[in-house]
């Protein structure tokens, strides 16, 4: 490798190991700060509430931390590199857990050193630990496949309706409310209320997102993509006051600096030139999985999208069920998919042996529906005003049911859901909690 | 592969990296799409494990309203509830919690305005309310103004 190479490279890993322990050292606040924001709001799960302590996430970061500047002062620390990046996949699960959804900008050092990683490996296997021109290139390569995925789920998701600028119209008035009191709200202003604006930009991201496996063509080509994509990060922070500094420094990084694909001799890949047969045996073979597993998940996301619709097209699913007498169960409102809601988790078994199998948000409140011996039952927890009355109620909430089981026979378990949602509140702030239970079981995807 | 006698560095290797890098991508592609997992905040959010993702957190198309939390006084002039620096509210300001659930925009703006309410008491003499503004977001056309739902009265100071 030319000197000028070895010190781009050099260069470029000490930035990488900078955003990874940066990255690790946050985490500990971001961490610290979702778990109280979940304690406050009866959120945190028992994994979450284990995962998220301090004694288990600062050593975690420690370690990583220092694994990672191990990684940053010298070329082939493929080890410490793997420590900090193992160190990046426990925090971003316990944040994960604690907060409801990964932090998406805290991905891209993790996919990056990914990259880095793979790439030694291949070079350290063929005898030459200390080149890291394949590291280079693995990183752009986990780096462009990141904007790709972003790209295609718009399409997969959406399709072409994406391109209507209504996501971004969305986006800026979500996000900063259309106060004129800047510059920059007056421009965010013109963008949102210009459809033909709103239309451009949608059509930039998605260009420039699905362009990103482009980077692998070549130096030119790499700069341009990325420009363009740093243009895209710089106009949603203007437009939304969202910072993803991390993509964006790796975009200039290894977008404008880093070298073509270069190395003193070849290395031997599963049918890179000397066997180009099964290397595009293996392309195709990884397009089929690719093309497979988009096809999969498109097709759940369609069968959601047309559960929920289904059940806003049934105004009686959101009514608030009845005291007694019961009608059947059969209006139970379910949405199978939500996993948890407040104090209930789907699969969870309550001493009397009946088990939760469906949660829902109501009207104004949550619905948990159980299955035991006798059949089934939908407990509402409600805090709206009602001239109904249920043996279950708390001196604060209603706790409704719907059910065909004749009442000896649920009984004992509606004193079980009174008390695990007793359990989980304060007469006082069960109202609060209620609700707040309810606006999480409603929170928009992503 | 060995190289040729006398190579210096050429398209072969160049096309070997860049093999390398396709595989890269590729393999990165098809495990991130391969299981995507629900979590609370939404469904199929999460994949395998880090750094695997899809990166879909707008590929999904919003609803049709969009809201924000602001501050409203007796004129109708709006700002921005950290333009402020002092709070008294007639009723508790709890976020998310509040009231106006079903007229939300993104929880976390809502959690943010009451904890800057709380942390900012005080007297004040213009009079607000604290409302949750939403628009109507239609393609083809400037979003249009929907409706305010007044969560809090308040009287504020800078």
């Amino acid at each position: 490798m030319s000197e000028t190479r070895g010190t781009r490279a050099t260069a470029l890993r000490v930035v990488l190991a900078a955003v990874v322990v940066i990255d690790l050292l946050s985490f500990v606040y971001f961490i610290d700060s979702e778990r109280a924001a979940a304690t406050a709001t009866g959120t945190l799960t028992p994994l979450a509430e284990w995962l998220s302590r301090r004694a288990c996430v600062v050593p975690v970061a420690l370690v990583g931390g220092l694994a990672g500047l191990g990684f940053g002062r010298r070329a082939g620390r493929l080890w410490e590199g793997l420590i900090a990046l193992v160190a990046l996949g426990l925090l971003s699960t316990a944040h994960a857990q604690v907060f409801g959804s990964p932090w998406r900008h805290l991905f891209y050092s993790g996919l990056c050193l990914a990259g880095w990683l793979l790439g030694l490996a291949v070079t350290r296997r063929r005898g030459r630990p200390m080149d890291e021109s394949y590291a280079c290139i693995g990183s752009v390569a986990l780096l462009s496949a990141a904007y790709f995925n972003a790209g295609i789920s718009k399409m997969v998701f959406t399709g072409s309706a994406w391109l209507s600028g209504v996501p971004i119209q969305a986006a800026v008035v979500s996000q900063d409310g259309l106060i004129a009191d800047s510059l920059l709200s007056s421009y965010r202003a013109w963008a949102v209320s210009t459809p033909l604006v709103a239309i451009l930009f949608s059509v930039a991201t998605v260009g420039f997102e699905l362009a990103g496996p482009l980077m692998l063509v070549g130096r030119r080509m790499r700069a341009l993509v990325a420009l363009g994509l740093i243009a895209m990060h710089a106009n949603i922070l203007l437009m939304t006051h969202i910072l993803y500094w991390e993509s964006m420094v790796f975009l200039v990084a290894f977008g404008f600096f880093a070298e073509g694909p270069v190395a003193e001799r070849d290395v031997d890949l599963p049918g890179a030139d000397s066997q180009p047969r099964t290397y595009y045996a293996i392309v195709a073979l990884l397009i089929l999985c690719a093309a497979g597993a988009i096809a999969h998940q498109a097709q759940r996301f369609a069968r959601v999208e047309s559960a929920k619709a289904e059940m806003s097209s049934h105004p009686a699913a959101n009514a608030p069920p009845a005291a007694r007498p019961q009608p059947p169960p059969t209006a139970t409102p379910t949405r199978p998919l939500l996993e948890r809601l407040g104090p209930f988790r789907r699969g969870q078994r309550l001493n009397t042996g009946w088990t939760v199998v469906g949660l829902d948000v109501s009207g104004e409140g949550i619905v948990a529906t159980l299955s035991g011996p006798a059949g089934a039952a939908a407990f509402e927890v409600t805090c709206a005003a009602s001239e109904q009355r249920s043996p279950f109620d708390t001196p604060s909430a209603h706790i409704f049911y719907t059910s065909d089981v004749a009442f000896a026979d649920l009984d004992a378990t509606g004193q079980a859901v009174r008390a695990v949602v007793q359990q989980a509140a304060a007469e006082d702030e069960l109202c609060a909690r209620v609700s707040a239970w309810r606006v999480a079981g409603l929170a928009p995807h992503q | 592969m060995v190289a040729p006698v006398g190579y210096r560095g050429g398209p072969i290797i160049r096309l070997s990296q860049r093999r390398f890098g396709v595989l890269c991508l590729l393999g990165y592609v098809a495990l991130a799409w391969s299981m995507r997992f629900d979590m609370r905040l939404g469904d199929q959010i999460a994949s395998l494990f880090y750094p695997l993702d899809t990166f879909s957190m707008y590929g999904r198309m919003p609803g049709r309203d969009s809201s924000y939390p602001l501050l409203r006084d007796g004129q109708g002039a709006v700002y921005r509830v950290t333009d402020f620096s002092a709070f008294t509210c007639r009723e508790a300001v709890t976020g998310s919690t509040a009231q106006c659930a079903d007229k939300r925009g993104i929880p976390y703006h809502y959690d943010e305005a009451a904890e800057y309410i709380r942390l900012h008491p005080g007297g004040g003499d213009l009079a607000v309310e604290l409302i949750t503004r939403t628009w109507e977001i239609r393609a083809g056309a400037a979003p249009r103004l929907e409706s305010d739902c007044v969560i809090a009265h308040c009287t504020v100071a800078r």
